[in-house]
């Protein structure tokens, strides 16, 4: 079977195509990992107890949680419910895992938007800098910087940051409890503060390589000395002509970064006590609520398949010799 | 985490004795090159200190009477809260990251290269099957995979470094993919067809020799991440 001709010839239909290959791919591995890991629902809910019910209780609390039917069976109830809409319920908070999706899902998108606007707010310019006098003292010393902000794990930098400016400033909004920017935008906005520059220093550095090294490639381009020779002046040539083309790895890169920060900002999310995504799947691995996990591991693949097609799309629209393959 | 590396900068790798051997003295002379190779020395040094126990103080023997001291000649670190030795714990700590880097990125330098290099060599149905199989590990989050082989393998290093080889398989597979595409075209690449020569042997002499610079700067930079 030829999988091109499943999804059409077109570029944007094949692409669509293999984003649900993806989905589904994705969907199969969190389950069969699920079920791999030892203990379940039973298990994690009565703990130690779980060794002292007997079989018929087991049985019974298994056929309440729908453990006792087979696998297939039970992939395709969760599949049939996502598809119709329903994502599944919390069995220990009794919440639908849509209606807590719908409460983590916007901050999370908002910490990763926030982190991505730092990350960029210090790599471009960054790398312009870098970019602008190559292999001299500004290009060596923003790149250092650069390599140090890449060492530090993030961990680390988070706590360190918001341990200081708590003993020294007596300022951590975190410790507040957490505001959506819809209830409290101000006391929001502090509190998503930290953990957005914090996630913006470990973007930065692949942003700021990225827009050094595109600059420079494409300062030695042949429309470039063309532009010059026509008698195009500094400023121009460098926005219009160079800025311009350089800043197309810019957006993929971007947007690569956006993808892995809506679902891989755990360790941010889980320091800076943010309710988002993140934790939602940790605390549905610890309580083994399978239907939390695998539908929001769905959801964050789903956020990652979304971003990287938009990317491809708005990287078509830019830059049309991609069009070609 | 990165998948795209700066291409640009990496020199052209000449393969000529003299040329080679010109590059590492230059290395060897540059400030930058030589702080790299001390910082390097000095990293392996301390996890070989700690693989033999050449370290001063046993990194688990806590001793309360000692604790939380600050660096001094007898703990060249201090001690934490349990009056353990900071430096033979920090020494401890770098050889079972180094140990884990070196494996993990071994392991999926190869995997990744080796489906990656396929994928764009051979084309068609093998790029499809790659294309999926990195497309679905890149949208899993990495943690519910390090906590599922946690949970059924034992807990060792050997663990942590299959699952964070994993994690890195489709970074190479991609970084890999993309210049195959433009080596297969290249005019070495024809003529090596055109003599005769296999295509797996074409892909081994001629297209993976030429893809090193690149995965040279991938390599170190998941070492860098990893440890």
């Amino acid at each position: 079977m030829k999988l091109a001709s499943a999804f059409g010839r077109h570029p944007v239909t094949r692409r669509i195509g293999e984003a649900i290959v993806t989905l589904v791919g994705v969907s199969i591995l969190t389950f069969v990992l699920l079920r791999v890991v030892p203990g379940n629902q039973v298990t994690a809910s009565y703990g130690i107890a779980a060794g002292e019910l007997s079989p018929a209780q087991v049985h019974s609390l298994e056929a309440y949680y729908g453990l006792d039917k087979p696998l297939v069976v039970q992939y395709f109830d969760w599949l049939g419910g996502v598809l119709t809409g329903h994502l599944g319920v919390s069995t220990t908070s009794h919440l639908s895992v849509l209606s807590m999706t719908r409460q983590a899902l916007p901050n999370t998108i908002e910490l990763a938007l926030l982190g991505i606007l730092v990350g960029l707010l210090l790599g471009v310019p960054g790398g312009l800098l870098a970019a602008s006098r190559p292999g001299r003292l500004r290009d060596s010393s923003t790149q250092m910087v650069s390599l140090v902000a890449l060492s530090i794990p993030s961990f680390l930098l988070a706590t360190a940051v918001a341990s200081w400016l708590a003993n020294n400033l007596g300022w951590y909004p975190n410790g507040k409890g957490f505001r959506t920017l819809f209830d409290d935008p101000g006391l929001n906005l502090q509190q998503m503060l930290l953990p957005a520059v914090v996630l913006g220093v470990s973007v930065a550095p692949p942003v700021l390589q990225t827009t050094r090294a595109a600059i420079l490639a494409i300062r030695a381009e042949d429309f470039v000395r063309t532009a010059r020779a026509k008698g195009v002046s500094g400023r121009r040539l460098e926005v219009r002509h160079i800025l311009r083309n350089a800043l197309i790895p810019v957006v993929t890169m971007s947007g690569l970064q956006l993808g892995f920060l809506l679902g891989g900002a755990l360790v941010v999310e889980q320091i800076f006590a943010i309710p988002g995504i993140g934790r939602q799947v940790l605390l549905g691995l610890n309580q083994k609520e399978y239907a939390v996990v695998q539908s929001t591991v769905l959801v964050i693949a789903a956020m990652f398949v979304l971003i990287n097609l938009l990317t491809d799309l708005v990287y078509r629209v830019v830059d049309p010799r991609v069009r070609v393959r | 985490m990165s998948t795209t590396s700066d291409i640009s900068n990496v020199p052209e790798i000449r393969t000529d004795a003299s040329a080679r051997s010109r590059a590492w003295i230059a290395a060897f002379r540059s400030p930058i090159g030589i702080a790299g190779v001390v910082l390097m020395l000095i990293i392996v040094v301390l996890a070989l200190m700690a693989v033999f126990g050449l370290t001063p103080h046993d990194p688990a023997r806590q001793n309360v009477a000692e604790s939380l001291q600050g660096p001094s000649g007898s703990h060249w670190f201090g001690t934490d809260q349990f009056g353990r030795d900071v430096f033979a714990r920090v020494a401890s700590g770098m050889a079972n990251s180094l140990r884990v880097a070196l494996v993990s990125v071994a392991a999926a330098s190869v995997i990744g290269v080796l489906l990656g290099v396929v994928a764009g060599y051979y084309q068609g149905i093998a790029d499809r099957a790659v294309g999926v199989v990195t497309n679905v590990l890149f949208a899993f989050p990495p943690l519910l995979l390090a906590l599922a082989l946690a949970a059924t393998l034992q807990r060792s290093w050997v663990t942590v470094s299959l699952s964070i080889a994993i994690v890195y398989v489709p970074i190479f597979a991609r970084v890999a993919r993309g210049p195959v595409l433009t080596l297969r075209n290249a005019e070495y690449v024809l003529a090596a067809t055109a003599i005769g020569r296999s295509r797996m042997s074409t892909l081994f002499r001629h297209v993976l020799p030429n893809m090193r610079s690149i995965l040279v700067v991938q390599v170190t930079l998941s070492l860098s991440w990893r440890s």
